[in-house]
């Protein structure tokens, strides 16, 4: 049974979903700085990730913005280029420790992956980014050690990988979380091509950059990684990869993993007990039905429609229109759902890069998050500015979605990191906009919903149990699973949430960890933040 | 960004009847020619080199080649900047794709409900076409099909717009028929990419596996070779 009859309140209590910038008094001054300096490099698009997670374990999420740097040096050469670590205190405002904690970082960053791949109990942080990437180790102590070298990620060569968005998963449910690093395109600062005409030169279009291969690491269980993409079949479908998102779309147990490419066909590799293959038109997923790519930018694989499948949501350019596909769940196939959820004409005038399927108004049903912009210097194909104001789209009922009220402000934003920040039981956003202030957006929606947040601990699987499969009933079933990877480039927190609506009693909570093991848990209570440990 | 409509614009060449008692200048049908062949940077020198530019037919050309240089909104300025062009049934086409081209699809969709049943334009299947790939969007899938099934009539050989209904069809769960019409695109456009991709979701929805493991055969072996 869907959940739908249990939440159907009146449409006025859901009527908006709402959400109050408060940056000013976040105590957040960083501004995402690209480094542009009217040379036109391709990376200056591409920047940058947040990542939302609790560091110290104090409850508070906190914040985390990767930072460009200097072209065509990609050295960061002044403080202005450092990433940044902010403290959470629980009511949305922050507090800056970047130096105690030791995560200034060198080099044009990209993405933020966080994930506690050695099972301390303190999640860590991956940052990818244009040939260099970092792996920084949470000591626990408000202290990050960065051990890419000693960990064995290090690019072997100066001309690494230029990579957009990673995330963490285990693969091979060995109970030890492995890295996803999905990359873009080979790009060379001294080999820029000139596009447009010479009075007024645009950024290229990606045509013109060769595709790279996405990564996946090992974790060998000793703080050290093998790069294991050859042999896990990874290794012989490059993409122009962007956003990464992971569900276990086939319910085989082995988690999958989506690869939202730019201009290219998406990518699905689907997890055959560690082996990957890609199986993306097979699935229905390489492209809409139009059977033209998109310039598919930030993803998630979530269950939209409640019917215990994980579907997809994908974020393009103007005119692609925003992609919905719903997992059909026989033959491994899914249907292009995005005329359907209302999505295609809600979306077909915008340009997004990061996302997010949260349940905004905690009605029962996913809503989604954009944040939006159009590439720069394109205001003569666009006829208008290409600065734009997130959007907000309102999940009323089986994969449908309608548009709500633009948010403040219109900027150049990018990356995204989604928490309850405030503990109201409400997910708030955080954008992060080029050359701008972020977005700090307070989640103010009306709403005496019900909720339920569960924070997981996992004994034989990976402690965070990212990639546990989490079913709700409370008079109707609510499916979701735990994962940071959202997105485009960013991270979100690993706590797993639901909203419940009018259900005012307890629920009985299922969760299929990735170790294989089912737990059962009745009468739990609601409105509240519930610690489940593996038995 | 990409157009969806812009099959809609035909060539620059075949839309210049504007009812003007001073014929255009002599110049202009090769920079049209230069339009159609995709020669841009060389039809933009010539079109500025016209003696005449603010003839209407010299402004459309400028609006067509804008429209075909990705230059949407600038196109979209010209258009709605001049009044001559307002009337124009090639005009109002070109607006309406470069409206979709934007992403302002309810306008384009107005323009082109508007469209369809002026004369001469009624006999467009590019127009019905088009229509139709908007109502898809807006889930109006049996209307869609009708466009489609209008759009082949006028043009048996249409293999996009067989494509299309094939798609209307899936979408409103008539699988059998929408198999028949992207086989009947794939007669007419074998190397297709995206009707073959149609239809190895087509035959996989109908649980022919093997015939959809054939299309995946020939997507890998296309792709190959376009490497």
């Amino acid at each position: 049974m869907r959940f739908g009859a249990l939440v159907a309140l009146p449409l006025a209590a859901w009527a908006q979903i709402q959400f109050e910038d408060v940056t000013a008094k976040s105590g957040i001054g960083f501004q995402l700085r690209n480094g542009a300096a009217g040379r036109l490099h391709q990376v200056e698009l591409m920047p940058g990730g947040a990542a939302a997670f609790d560091f110290d374990n104090d409850g508070c999420a906190d914040l985390f913005f990767t930072n460009g740097a200097s072209l065509p040096s990609l050295r960061k050469t002044d403080a202005s280029f450092h990433n940044r670590l902010y403290r959470g205190h629980c009511d949305l405002t922050f507090t800056d420790v970047t130096t105690k904690a030791g995560l200034a970082g060198e080099g044009y960053a990209m993405a933020a992956a966080t994930g506690d791949y050695d099972n301390d109990g303190f999640a860590d942080l991956f940052v990818a980014g244009v040939h260099r990437n970092a792996l920084y180790r949470n000591r626990g102590d408000g202290t990050f050690e960065d051990v890419t070298r000693k960990a064995g990620l290090a690019p072997a060569d100066a001309r690494g990988d230029w990579s957009i968005s990673a995330g963490w998963f285990d693969y091979d449910r060995d109970g030890r979380l492995d890295l996803f690093v999905s990359n873009y395109v080979r790009w060379d600062p001294a080999r820029e091509v000139p596009c447009g005409p010479p009075e007024h030169r645009i950024y290229c279009h990606p045509k013109w950059y060769e595709p790279q291969s996405h990564r996946l690491f090992r974790n060998r269980g000793d703080g050290t990684f093998a790069d294991i993409s050859a042999a896990a079949g990874i290794k012989a479908s490059p993409g122009k990869g962007m956003g990464v998102a992971f569900a276990d779309a086939d319910g085989d147990g082995w988690p999958d993993v989506f690869v939202a490419n730019d201009s290219v066909p998406n990518q699905l590799f689907r997890n055959r007990k560690g082996q990957f293959e890609e199986v993306a038109l097979e699935a229905g997923v390489a492209y809409p039905d139009s059977g033209k790519a998109i310039a598919g930018m930030g993803c998630d694989f979530r269950d939209f429609d409640n019917d215990g499948r994980p579907d997809l949501a994908i974020t393009g350019m103007v005119n692609d229109a925003f992609l919905a596909f719903r997992n059909l769940g026989e033959r491994f196939l899914f249907e292009d759902f995005t005329a359907q959820s209302g999505l295609a004409r809600a979306t077909v005038h915008l340009t997004g890069w990061s996302m997010g399927l949260f349940d905004f108004d905690n009605d029962g049903w996913k809503d989604l998050f954009t944040a939006n912009a159009h590439f720069p210097r394109l205001e003569r194909q666009l006829g208008a500015a290409p600065e734009l104001s997130n959007t907000v789209f309102r999940g009323t009922g089986r994969g449908r979605f309608e548009p709500g009220p633009a948010l403040p402000r219109r900027a150049f934003y990018r990356g995204t990191a989604f928490a309850d920040f405030d503990r109201d039981g409400r997910v708030d956003a955080v954008v992060t906009a080029l050359n701008a202030p972020v977005a700090v957006l307070r989640n103010v929606s009306r709403s005496e919903a019900h909720w339920l947040a569960i924070r997981l601990k996992g004994k034989a699987s990976n402690r965070q149990g990212l990639g546990a499969q989490i079913k709700v009933d409370g008079g109707g079933s609510l499916y979701n699973h735990a994962t940071t990877s959202v997105g485009y480039a960013s991270s979100s927190e690993a706590i797993v949430r639901f909203g419940l609506g009018r259900h005012a009693g307890p629920v009985r909570v299922e969760v299929r960890w990735p170790s294989g093991s089912v737990q059962q848990l009745g009468e739990v209570k609601i409105d509240r933040v519930a610690e489940v440990a593996e038995p | 960004m990409r157009a969806r409509l812009a099959g809609l614009i035909l060539t620059a060449g075949s839309v210049l009847c504007f009812g003007q008692p001073k014929q255009p200048p002599a110049g202009l049908g090769p920079v049209q020619s230069l339009i159609d062949s995709g020669r841009l940077a060389e039809a933009r020198r010539a079109l500025a080199a016209l003696d005449e530019p603010e003839h209407p037919a010299v402004r459309f050309t400028a609006a067509v080649l804008a429209y075909r240089e990705g230059y949407f909104g600038s196109a979209l300025q010209m258009l709605e900047r001049d009044p001559s062009l307002a009337q124009n049934l090639d005009a109002r086409i070109l607006r309406a794709a470069t409206l979709d081209a934007l992403g302002r699809d309810a306008e384009a969709e107005r323009e082109l409900e508007s469209l369809v049943s002026v004369p001469g334009a009624a006999e467009r299947p590019l127009l019905h076409f088009g229509y139709g790939q908007l109502l898809l969007q807006r889930d109006a899938n049996e209307e869609a099909l009708a466009r489609f099934d209008r759009a082949i009539r006028l043009a048996r050989g249409h293999a996009d717009a067989r494509m299309w209904r094939a798609i209307a069809l899936m979408r409103l769960g008539r699988i059998k028929e929408a198999v028949e019409a992207a086989e009947s695109a794939e007669a007419l456009s074998p190397d297709s990419e995206p009707v073959h991709s149609l239809l190895v979701k087509l035959y996989r929805l109908s649980g022919d596996g093997d015939r959809a493991a054939r299309q995946l055969r020939w997507l890998r072996e296309h792709a190959k070779g376009a490497q």
